[in-house]
C-alpha cells in the first residue's frame, strides 16, 4: 500500500530555512548549520530526517521546537508561525530527559499538571499511556529503577500524554542497545499506528529511518540543505523480518550511497579550498 | 530455630567489627587513663561521672544556649545563602553583580572574622551568631549556586517543550527539585561547621554554653571537663547530623545512591 501523502494535509512547513551560529570570537568565524532548507511534514505521518553527523539535523528539529530561533526563513505548524517552545511540539531528547526526581507517573503526569488538567482526568489518561507504553507495573517507580528502553517509553508516554500538535524525536534510540533499539522501533510504530501523530524523527541511522517512516528527508553535510526526499514505500504494519527483503536492502543502498557519496563529494571540495 | 535465624542476621560481622572497634578504643583510653597522669588523660568514669555531678546546675542552659546559637545562626545563613543563589540564578544583573563578592568573601577562614566583629560589635550575643550567620551563608550560597548550574540542559529544555513557560514555572517543578540533593548536602556541611564556629566563638567572652564549659575548665586545669565539653559538642554535632540525614533520605528517594 503506497502511502497516499499527496492528499494528506500539510503539517508542519518548513520555508527557506537558514540557521548561521555567531563564531564567538572573529577568529573561528560563524557557521552555517542550515541553508535554505525547505520541506513539508504531512499529518499523521512519520517523517525522518537523516544525514550525516554535523549537518545540523538536531539544530533543524530545535527550530521546529521553538527551543531555538532561526537566521532567516520560518516554519509554521498548521499554518502558524512557530516563536518559541511550546508544549504543542513536544520533544523526545537523544539524552535522558526523564525527570529523576519524579516516578513514571509523575512524569507522565509533569505536563498535564502544567497545564492545569483536574487530578481526576489527569489519572485517567496517566493510566491510559502508561499501559499503552506497557509500563502499568512500574507506574510508581523511579527512573533509577528503570533501564534505558523503559525511561525512552516514558519520554515517549509524557510527550502523548500533553496531546501535543507534533511530536519531535532527536535520535531517541540512540543510545540504545541494538537489540533494545529495535524493540523501540517497534513499539514506536505500534503506538503511533494506535494513535496517530505527526511525527518528525531525526536520525542517521538508515535503516531506523526505513523501517520506522513514510518518507525519508536526506540533509546534506554541513550546511545542510534537503538533498533528496524518499517515499517509503512499505505498509504501516512492518515487522522487523521487513528488513531482510530485497527491496529494503535496495532502498538501503539507495539512501547510503545518497549520503556517503555527498559526503564524498563534500569532502572533495574541502580538500580542494 | 527461628530465633537463631535473627540473631544471625542482627549480628553480622560488619556490627560485631564496628562494635569491636568502639569497645577497643574505649578500652585504650581505660587503659591510657591508668598509666599517663590524670591531668592529661583521665579515665572515661571521672570525665563523665566527674563532670556530670559538678556541671549538672548548668548543663541545661548550656546546651540550650550554645543549640540556640547554632540553630538561630545556620537557620539566618542557610536561608539567605539558598535566596541570594536563586536571585542570582533569576536575574543575570544579580548575578554579574553578586559573583565577584561572593568569590572575594568565599575563601576567608571565617575564625578569622571573630576578632574584627567584636571590634566592630562588641562582645555579646550579636557576633558569635553572625559568625555562623556567615559560615552558613558562604556554604549554602556556593553549593546552591553550583547545583542550579548543574541542572541538565535537557531537563530545562524538556520541561519547557511539555509546557513550562515562564521562568517562575521551570525554577518552581525543575530547578527547585532537582538540586534538592545538593542543598542537603550543603546544609550538612553548614550544621557541622555551625558546630566548630560555635565552640570558637564561645572561647571569647561567652557567660554561657559548651564552649564555656570547656574554656572554664581548661583555666582549672580540669581535663575531666574538657574532654566532657568536647563529647558534648560532638553529640549534638552527631544528633544534627542525624535528623538531617533523616530528612534527606525521607526526600531524596529519587537520587541514585547506594544504600550505605
Amino acid at each position: 500500500m503506497q502511502a497516499p501523502s499527496l492528499r494528506r494535509e500539510v503539517k508542519i512547513k518548513v520555508r527557506n530555512l537558514d540557521m548561521v551560529y555567531r563564531g564567538r570570537s572573529p577568529q573561528r568565524g560563524d557557521v552555517a548549520a542550515l541553508q535554505q532548507v525547505n520541506f513539508d511534514v504531512y499529518e499523521n505521518e512519520i517523517a525522518t530526517i537523516i544525514g550525516p553527523s554535523g549537518c545540523g539535523k538536531t539544530t533543524l528539529l530545535f527550530l521546529i521546537a521553538g527551543l531555538l530561533e532561526p537566521t532567516d526563513g520560518e516554519i509554521l505548524v498548521d499554518g502558524e508561525r512557530v516563536v518559541g517552545s511550546s508544549s504543542q511540539r513536544a520533544v523526545v531528547f537523544q539524552q535522558d530527559a526523564v525527570f529523576p526526581w519524579l516516578t513514571v507517573f509523575g512524569n507522565i503526569e509533569y505536563g498535564l499538571k502544567l497545564k492545569g488538567t483536574p487530578f481526576s482526568e489527569r489519572k485517567k489518561i496517566v493510566s491510559h499511556y502508561i499501559d499503552l507504553v506497557g509500563l502499568s507495573e512500574f507506574e510508581d517507580a523511579y527512573p533509577k529503577e528503570l533501564s534505558g528502553g523503559m525511561r525512552k517509553r516514558v519520554d515517549i508516554a509524557r510527550c502523548y500524554a500533553i496531546n501535543p500538535a507534533i511530536l519531535l524525536m532527536d535520535e531517541p534510540f540512540g543510545s540504545l542497545d541494538v537489540f533494545t533499539k529495535e524493540r523501540m522501533q517497534k513499539e514506536l510504530l505500534r503506538i503511533w499506528r494506535t494513535e496517530r501523530k505527526t511525527i518528525c524523527f531525526v536520525t542517521h541511522d538508515i535503516e531506523e529511518a526505513l523501517f520506522i517512516s513514510q518518507r525519508v528527508i536526506i540533509l546534506s553535510a554541513r550546511p545542510g540543505i534537503v538533498r533528496r526526499v524518499i517515499q517509503v514505500p512499505f505498509s504501516e504494519n512492518r515487522d522487523l523480518s521487513l528488513r531482510t527483503t530485497n527491496k529494503f536492502q535496495e532502498l538501503r543502498r539507495e539512501l547510503w550511497q545518497e549520503i556517503a557519496v555527498g559526503e564524498d563529494a563534500h569532502e572533495r571540495v574541502e580538500n580542494a579550498t | 530455630m527461628k530465633g537463631w535465624k535473627m540473631l544471625r542476621n542482627f549480628l553480622t560481622l560488619r556490627k560485631i567489627l564496628g562494635l569491636f572497634s568502639v569497645v577497643t578504643a574505649v578500652l585504650v583510653w581505660y587503659i591510657l587513663s591508668m598509666v599517663v597522669p590524670p591531668i592529661f588523660i583521665p579515665g572515661p568514669e571521672e570525665v563523665f561521672k566527674g563532670s556530670y555531678n559538678l556541671y549538672k546546675p548548668i548543663l541545661a542552659a548550656s546546651i540550650v544556649s550554645t543549640l540556640l546559637r547554632v540553630i538561630v545562626g545556620f537557620l539566618i545563613g542557610s536561608i539567605l545563602g539558598i535566596l541570594v543563589a536563586f536571585a542570582m540564578a533569576w536575574n543575570k544583573f544579580i548575578q554579574w553583580t553578586l559573583d565577584p563578592i561572593i568569590e572575594l568573601i568565599r575563601p576567608i577562614p571565617v575564625i578569622a572574622l571573630i576578632p574584627l566583629f567584636i571590634l566592630w560589635i562588641g562582645l555579646g550575643e550579636t557576633p558569635r551568631i553572625l559568625i555562623i550567620v556567615f559560615a552558613s551563608f558562604v556554604v549554602l550560597v556556593v553549593s546552591t549556586r553550583e547545583a542550579i548550574k548543574n541542572v541538565p540542559t535537557v531537563c530545562l529544555n524538556a520541561a519547557r517543550t511539555l509546557g513550562a513557560s515562564t521562568k517562575g514555572r521551570v525554577f518552581r517543578t525543575i530547578i527547585l527539585p532537582a538540586i534538592t540533593p545538593e542543598i542537603i548536602a550543603g546544609i550538612k556541611i553548614a550544621a557541622a561547621a555551625s558546630f566548630d564556629l560555635a565552640a570558637a566563638a564561645e572561647f571569647i567572652g561567652a557567660q554561657r554554653g559548651l564552649g564555656y564549659i570547656i574554656i572554664n575548665a581548661k583555666q582549672f586545669l580540669y581535663t575531666n571537663g574538657v574532654i566532657f565539653g568536647i563529647f558534648l559538642f560532638s553529640l549534638l554535632a552527631w544528633l544534627a547530623s542525624l535528623l538531617i540525614r533523616y530528612f534527606d533520605r525521607r526526600i531524596n528517594v529519587w537520587t541514585e545512591r547506594e544504600a550505605a
